[in-house]
């Protein structure tokens, strides 16, 4: 059995974990929540042996008997990979790209059992069988890249499990996926632990996902384990005001002041069709045409919150590009205020939508400092006179202070980027925001924050949002209407409570049924 | 096997611009050959005459076509220098510099390889620091210097190696030999650029998720380094590879004048400084379809590494 004793780890002289007990008995789940930043990544790689070059540790990490902290790295490359597996967040850059994943789950095998090569590709077909890639969809000499998310997720886990280690950590493994394959991978993580008999440390920023699967619950805060019990006693009783907080996070639900809408419809999609052409499977075929977004109609009054959900592949973002103008449409067309989006609209016309994504990060030019990176859509509309103080307004309305205006982008963290790029989607004053995935990637109690703060802007402004996400939770939180995609077309269109309460379409109940929840009696 | 195909047209247009290209700009030089050849005194008439035989009267697609129809068959025209055939002096010049290139550029990947490989397992550390300080040297001496440092010790003092000089391909050791410490200079500023190339596209490959996922199956730092991020750093330095390749093969004309070797760098030179516009626009075509199909191999050389741009 491998147990977590008293240990510390500091790092660059600050202490990042202190005191740290954690039991993880075979065959059990064990659930590790918290806020970004908490320390529950930094506990899993201190159990591994993989903590950042320069930390120190304190404390043990037992497995039998001996203390892992103590061991030379030769010891622990041997252990690594046999007796503790571990899999990470981001399915996408989890695998080498370059080799084949038949090679990827066998090197583990080669490396520590010295099998020859067939004997190795025979107990990776196996493994692959098991995690749910069989044959003949999924062959050995398959690529990481043509494979989806959830797949590379579980070519992951088979190489985690390929040994069947006494603990296998999961890092947020289903963070990066939608719903569904989500309730897949979990299912995955649930059967091998039955079967194998494992010990598993699931590390979460979802109270749901591990209200569903875990034993255990761990709850961290500051480097701490503040909680630790069964997971339905300390689902009931919350006896620390952390673990409160972080419940009432998860459970928010903005105001729900809604305006009502308008009669006017702010945007309005006729029959919209977009088409990607593949490429020819012979050289002499016709080019195949994947059919993205498949007759779509749908409208959006003045004011009003629209939810889009749908698994990953759904059209949803294809969909998305169109109605910012980013592509253009093969049939149908879409309206914004009365006026054709085009991907040559001109700036007046376009200054009325604006966009907000996932990854606040990404969507910023690093080198730019804040007040010029909120300032940008004014390309639209002519930079104001004053363009100065309306950035402040915006930075105001989010509540970011005005002396980050000359400061750089990376100075801030997650929650902080993701209010810059809403007011910086704000700063023109458009009629209609898109917000795709926008709190996806925020952990429970900022994005409490974020959705308090668009419920408010929202009620300010009369703005109407789009919002596209795969977590129904935030949707239903937040939208007066949801609109559910399915293989290019709009399958299901209700008031948010019809919908996600009485789900007509397949889809949709899948979803429904897919969506990690609390027992209502757990948390009442 | 498709992309292959369009690969291979693609190199055959390339071939062809670039054949157009050269063939205009030396049309375009200003001085006629013909009144080179006779020199200053000449008669108009007897210029006149001249470029009749040569047909340089004639309309320039009409001697695009010629000149092209003798490329593809071998005969690039006689030198008006040495009034003999080009084809003949480039081969005899390409017995030299393609060994001195392949070798020069084993001995900077022997070289390379590994140190770069020692500096970014050791990134930041005394290794790192000492390999890095030894590439800014190898980048900023000139190698003529130490061409003639390598004539000194190896050569005048040790008594090796000759110190310059070409016996031909007639005595194959001898002629190896001659070629060593060319080879030596011309591969040091190149076994410097490509460790440093090495080192930061390994440090890059290093910190990605997949090196985690490779640490967390059991593999040491080094084992993780060389099966999993040795391949993926390969793409940059593929493509310095080729540039260094094309470089190599006309760029090495002051080690050729340094070592006495008969190379294309220093026939371009002569025929260049003679106004043998012949021997120059022939020699340039040699050099420019040798970087079009190395530019080819390295293209096939990134499929052949990366799964993901096969297809394409």
């Amino acid at each position: 059995m491998i147990g977590v004793h008293g240990l510390s780890v500091r790092l660059h002289g600050r202490e990042v974990l202190s005191g740290i007990d954690l039991p993880l008995p075979p065959g059990t789940i064990t659930g590790l929540v918290g806020e970004s930043g908490s320390g529950k990544s930094m506990t899993a790689l201190a159990v591994i042996g993989l903590l950042p070059d320069g930390a120190r540790t304190a404390g043990a990490v037992t497995l039998d008997g001996q203390n892992l902290l103590d061991l030379p790295e030769t010891t622990l490359n041997g252990l690594r990979g046999r007796r503790i597996g571990m899999i990470f967040q981001e399915p996408m850059t989890a695998l080498n790209p370059l080799m084949t994943i038949g090679d990827q789950v066998a090197e583990v095998l080669v490396r520590h059992q010295g099998m020859d090569r067939a004997q190795a590709a025979a107990r990776a077909r196996e493994r692959l069988d098991r995690v749910g890639l069989p044959l003949p969809r999924f062959p050995l000499g398959l690529y990481p890249h043509q494979l989806s998310g959830g797949q590379r997720q579980r070519v992951a886990i088979a190489m985690a499990i390929a040994l069947a280690p006494d603990l296998l950590i999961a890092d947020e493994p289903t963070t990066a996926l939608d719903v569904t394959t989500q309730a897949q991978i979990l299912d995955l993580l649930r059967g091998l632990v039955r079967d194998e008999g494992m010990a598993l440390l699931l590390i979460t920023h979802d109270l749901a996902v591990v209200a569903g699967i875990a034993d255990r619950v761990a709850v961290m805060q500051a480097g701490r384990i503040v909680e630790h019990g069964p997971t339905e006693a300390l689902f009931r009783t919350r006896a620390h005001p952390y673990t409160r907080a972080l419940f009432a996070a998860a459970a928010h639900s903005p105001n729900p002041a809604r305006t009502a809408p308008a009669g006017t419809a702010i945007l309005r999609v006729t029959d919209a069709v977009r088409e990607y052409t593949l490429p020819r499977p012979t050289p002499l075929a016709p080019h195949p045409v994947l059919r993205a977004v498949d007759g779509v109609s749908l409208t959006i009054a003045d004011g009003e919150s629209v939810g889009l959900v749908g698994e990953s592949g759904c059209g949803k973002s294809t969909l998305t590009r169109a109605i910012l103008g980013l592509d253009r449409l093969q049939g149908g067309r879409i309206e914004l205020d009365g006026e054709a989006v085009t991907d040559r609209m001109p700036a007046r016309l376009r200054a009325k939508v604006q966009v907000v994504f996932q990854d606040p990060y990404g969507s910023f030019d690093p080198r730019w400092r804040v007040d010029r990176l909120v300032a940008e859509p004014f390309h639209l509309t002519g930079r104001p006179r004053d363009w100065r103080d309306r950035v402040a307004e915006a930075l105001a309305q989010v509540g970011i202070p005005p002396d980050a205006m000359r400061r750089h982008i990376h100075e801030f963290s997650g929650g902080q980027r993701q209010r810059i790029a809403i007011a910086r989607a704000l700063i023109v004053r458009p009629r209609l925001v898109v917000l795709d995935e926008a709190v996806s990637a925020l952990d429970v109690q900022v994005r409490a924050q974020v959705l308090d703060l668009l419920a408010d802007l929202r009620r300010r402004h009369g703005l109407a949002w789009l919002f596209i996400s795969h977590d129904l939770s935030v949707v239903r939180a937040i939208s007066d209407r949801v609109l559910v995609m399915d293989q290019g077309r709009i399958v299901e269109d209700g008031t948010t409570e019809q919908v996600l309460s009485a789900p007509r379409h397949g889809v949709t109940r899948r979803l429904v049924a897919a969506t990690p929840v609390i027992p209502a009696g757990w948390i009442a | 096997m498709r992309p292959l195909i369009r690969r291979l047209i693609s190199l055959v247009v390339s071939l062809l611009v670039a054949s157009a290209v050269i063939f205009a700009v030396v049309d375009l030089v200003p001085g006629d050959p013909a009144s080179f050849m006779l020199g200053t005194g000449a008669q108009p008439d007897t210029v006149a005459a001249l470029r009749a035989q040569m047909g340089l009267d004639l309309p320039w697609p009409v001697r695009y076509a010629r000149w092209l129809g003798g490329v593809v068959t071998g005969d690039l025209g006689t030198s008006l220098a040495y009034k003999t055939p080009v084809a003949g002096m480039i081969a005899d010049r390409v017995q030299v510099s393609l060994p001195l290139a392949v070798l020069a550029l084993g001995l900077a990947i022997a070289v390379a390889f590994p140190a770069g490989m020692f500096a970014a397992s050791r990134r930041g550390r005394a290794g790192d620091v000492a390999v890095m300080g030894g590439t800014q040297l190898g980048i900023a001496l000139p190698n003529f210097w130490f061409a003639m440092l390598l004539v000194l010790v190896f050569a005048v003092r040790l008594r090796w190696l000759p110190a310059g000089g070409f016996p031909g391909w007639g005595h194959p050791l001898a002629a190896l030999k001659s070629l060593i410490l060319p080879a030596v200079a011309l591969a040091l500023p190149q076994a410097a650029i490509l460790a440093r190339v090495l080192r930061s596209a390994l440090i890059e490959t290093l910190g990605q998720d997949y090196i985690r996922s490779a640490r967390a199956k059991g593999l040491s730092r080094g084992q993780a380094l060389r099966r999993h991020a040795l391949r993926n750093a390969l793409i940059p330095v593929l493509t310095i590879l080729g540039m260094q390749f094309s470089f190599l093969l006309a760029g090495a004309i002051i080690i050729e004048n340094v070592f006495y070797l008969p190379g294309l760098g220093r026939l371009i030179f002569q025929a260049i400084s003679q106004r043998d516009l012949v021997v120059v626009q022939s020699a340039v075509l040699v050099l420019v379809a040798a970087v079009i199909v190395v530019t080819f191999l390295v293209d096939l050389a990134y499929a052949a590494v990366d799964p993901r741009l096969r297809g394409r």
